[in-house]
């Protein structure tokens, strides 16, 4: 198991040297650069220039890639080109934390309710309770999260004014509501449809038979036996939503106005704000990678026939 | 290069240029008795990328001008309005300008502003080590251009000098009256040395920050709200607000973010109303009365290669000109809140005046297209319409088409790129052909026409290969000409020419759609880019 952990961390390390490299060329061969005007005035020639050296853009190719990687490596993500004076590192340590604490939870109440809602669809298979829960699934998977997060807001902020419409006052707070569940209904309408047919799949099974045979009652059925097993395609599907949820939704956060690492990301890339552009995509993609080996070793947890060697 | 460096020296004949400008009178007070007992002002902004005024060149500029304050302001109406200055002296060969102070301008930590605050800070906007996208503004300084560059490695070359700690001289490289009208922009306010030095580029953070204005820093929590409260030791006049609560939202978003903010009461004052709104503001009968279009020195329009054929033909220029109905692309793009214009300045820029427009109607278009050699549209060679996927233009791109489809007869391709794709695109172009283009307007940066016709077409800036002798002669003469009535009668036959050989349709002029509770007053907005000048700002009892 350990051997096991080792090596799939040491795996990390050629995949995100790969994504490194592919981010560093693929930036530079986009086009228009990060002083190229955007707004209505024209950058002079000497002020480019001289932000250009300044920001070392005016190094060899191969020299701008050694020294950010070695950078990097000693944890400098370098300086934002967009916000003066403020670093990638001021910036992930500011807005990571924000996007993981929605992120998770989104996921907490995706797989709360999404869960008990699966599981008594399938319980309840074919009967209006399951044909109702899966009609509202598919919309819930259907409908665009920035959608659902601009109907709360009008529907809640502007026309009955329970919550503000946007902003940010921290995860235990009125403000939070409506990008935790804007974040939450995709996961949570997925993870029902999983945990249903996945359910459906289990209580079919000789060892559930046997113990409605013996007179158990369905709900302990379903809760101490049927459930662990149930649970793992769940625990994939979730795996890979928990990956996508924390590292910020662009869409969520800018409707909310939640200052998280997501908007942050898009916005870098329209202002061709390099560092910010590598430090946060190479963030992210740890993020995804060690999510992904958490669900993989949580199989073995629930499943004792899976073993890692 | 800028547009000074290409004009032609022009001899100043002996006149006294001693502007003596009145000081501008406060707006009336409003009765103590109607105001709010909580005197705070609540609303929505975009993140600064810097509160450094020596730094912040884009929207950031909007809030350093609560913080800081310059020489003076300029309003709308052409006053000034004294604040870090007492007054000002030009010399008779318009190189040497003299600043006095104001003795009484004090910094928030108490500590006076002096001449060379100004001097260090200027000289801190141009260093190339810091990099500053603002330093353009400081080219007409003599030895600003090197010493932006690097070639001049000695500041003390430069033509800024603290003659006292009151009284500031400036000299310029050649006359450059357009700098009356630059002097008192934020990119040329003062920051306080002792700040800058002792915290470095944490300086602007809350805690750290040290202004002049009539707002102080009290927190700034990065992306998501700042707090200004008023400066109780500003040396004149103190606003009536006390408290400023800028709640910030993501820039993609802003506009909505904005007004349904406005809309659920939880601010008092929006910047913005996204289209789709509109209509629905416009009918609704509160909202209506809170919603202006306030003027912007800003228009848009349509840029020719007039290089190369069929566009070298000012005919098939005015022909494409004529076909456009601006009512109904305003219309369209902003439900009639932008001003259409058929010229390419707006007006308070000299040389702006709308009789200069073509005096022809859409029924001449075909007929010169027909004179060009392209009757009815046949033979025109196929083109495209390039423009940035920003503000409208898609929409504006299709209307266009359409337009010249139906009087022309001709067909345009449309080519919309994303924004800073569009930029490499567009500079470029210096050297390469195109069609035509549209971006995403021009925003006067300062009042003054050099501003427009001398960076567009002097130094090329609109790369729209348009060599009209005459035209630039003339812009040439007018940009260092002293004798102010002379400088109008230059940009007012140049722009005859302009509007004649249509080497660029202007389109509309931008608007900012402000929407005001009622019991907001004397907020007063500023035509170059849009100011929102708080300091008069009262908030009334509701």
């Amino acid at each position: 198991m350990r051997g096991y952990v080792l090596r799939r961390l040491l795996a990390l390390i050629p995949t995100l040297l790969l994504i490194y490299t592919i981010v560093f060329f693929l930036m530079r061969a986009t086009p228009g650069g990060p002083w190229d005007e955007t707004g209505t005035r024209p950058v002079f020639p000497e002020v480019k220039a001289n932000l250009m050296k300044k920001y070392h853009l005016t190094d060899p190719l191969w020299k701008q890639y050694v020294d950010y990687l070695a950078g990097a490596l000693h944890g400098d993500l370098g300086p934002s080109y967009r916000q003066r004076g403020r670093t990638v590192n001021e910036i992930i340590a500011d807005f990571f934390p924000i996007s993981l604490r929605l992120g998770l939870a989104a996921m907490a109440v995706a797989i709360g309710c999404g869960v008990p809602l699966g599981f008594l669809a399938a319980v309840r298979q074919d009967t209006r309770v399951d044909r109702g829960l899966m009609f509202l699934a598919v919309i819930g998977i259907s409908t665009p999260s920035f959608v659902v997060a601009t109907v709360l807001i009008v529907v809640f902020g502007v026309y009955l004014r329970w919550v503000p419409t946007s902003g940010w006052a921290g995860l235990l707070s009125r403000q939070a509501l409506i990008p935790v569940f804007a974040l939450a209904l995709w996961p949570l309408a997925a993870v029902a449809r999983y945990a249903r047919s996945s359910m459906l799949d289990v209580i079919r099974a000789d060892y559930v038979r046997t113990a409605k045979a013996k007179g158990l009652r369905e709900l302990a059925i379903v809760v101490r036996h049927a459930a662990k097993n149930a649970l793992i395609p769940v625990v994939t599907i979730a795996g890979v939503y928990l990956a996508f949820v924390v590292t910020g939704s662009f869409y969520v956060e800018s409707v909310t106005g939640v200052p998280g690492l997501g908007r942050y990301l898009v916005l870098s890339i329209s202002a061709r704000d390099y560092p910010v552009i590598m430090g946060t995509t190479l963030l992210l993609a740890i993020i995804v990678m060690v999510v992904n080996l958490i669900v993989d070793l949580s199989y073995a947890l629930l499943d004792p026939r899976i073993r890692y060697e | 290069m800028s547009w000074r460096s290409t004009s032609v020296g022009f001899m100043v004949v002996g006149v006294v240029v001693a502007l003596v400008i009145p000081v501008f009178a406060t707006p009336r007070p409003v009765s103590q008795v109607n105001l709010a007992s909580d005197q705070t002002l609540r609303m929505v902004i975009r993140e600064p990328t810097s509160m450094d005024p020596n730094l912040a060149g884009d929207h950031s500029i909007w809030y350093v001008d609560q913080v800081f304050e310059g020489l003076y302001k300029i309003l709308d109406d052409g006053n000034v309005r004294w604040l870090g200055a007492k007054s000002m002296e030009i010399s008779k060969d318009g190189l040497t300008w003299t600043f006095r102070l104001n003795p009484a301008a004090r910094w928030s930590d108490g500590k006076p502003v002096t001449a060379s605050d100004y001097e260090w800070s200027w000289k801190r906007a141009m260093d190339p080590k810091l990099a500053s996208d603002v330093a353009s503004f400081y080219v007409a300084i003599k030895g600003a251009d090197d010493y932006i560059s690097g070639k001049l490695k000695d500041s003390s070359q430069i033509g800024i000098k603290a003659l006292d700690a009151y009284t500031l001289q400036v000299t310029m490289a050649e006359p450059a009256p357009y700098f009356r009208a630059v002097a008192g922009l934020t990119y040329l306010y003062p920051v306080p040395r002792h700040v800058v030095e002792k915290y470095g580029d944490k300086w602007t953070e809350a805690g750290n920050i040290v202004g002049n204005g009539v707002f102080t820093m009290q927190s700034w929590k990065h992306d998501q709200e700042m707090v200004l409260v008023r400066n109780e030791s500003y040396w004149g006049k103190r606003p009536t607000l006390q408290k400023v609560i800028f709640r910030i939202a993501p820039a993609g978003e802003l506009c909505g973010a904005d007004f349904r903010a406005y809309e659920a009461n939880e601010t008092d004052f929006a910047m913005c109303v996204p289209t789709a709104d509109i209509d629905r503001v416009m009918r609704h009968p509160q909202m209506s009365k809170e919603l202006t279009a306030e003027l912007l020195s800003a228009s848009q329009f349509l840029v020719f290669d007039t290089g190369r054929a069929p566009w070298n033909d000012a005919r098939v220029r005015q022909a494409f000109n004529l076909a456009i109905d601006r009512e109904k692309v305003v219309r369209a793009l902003s439900r009639g809140l932008f001003k259409p214009t058929k010229v390419l300045v707006p007006p308070g820029i000299q040389g702006y005046d709308p009789g200069h427009a073509l005096q022809m109607t859409a029924a001449d278009a075909g007929r010169l297209l027909g004179e060009a050699g392209y009757a009815g549209g046949r033979g025109f060679p196929d083109f495209k319409l390039t423009a940035p996927d920003i503000r409208g233009n898609r929409t504006l791109a299709e209307l266009l088409q359409q337009m010249w489809k139906e009087t022309l007869g001709v067909t345009a391709q449309i080519e919309i790129m994303e924004p800073k794709a569009f930029s490499a695109w567009r500079s470029a172009r210096k050297n390469q052909p195109f069609d035509m283009y549209t971006r995403g307007g021009w925003w006067s940066d300062y009042e003054d026409p050099t501003n427009w016709y001398n960076i567009f077409f002097v130094d090329g800036w609109l790369n729209s290969h348009w060599q009209h002798e005459q035209f630039l002669q003339l812009v040439k003469a007018a940009a260092p000409e002293l004798n102010k009535a002379k400088r109008i009668a230059l940009y007012d036959q140049a722009d005859r020419i302009l509007e004649r050989e249509s080497p660029t349709i202007g389109l509309w002029y931008f608007t900012d759609y402000w929407m005001r509770k009622p019991w907001l007053k004397d907020l007063q907005h500023t035509r170059i880019l849009g100011f929102f000048w708080l300091r008069d700002a009262v908030i009334l009892a509701h």
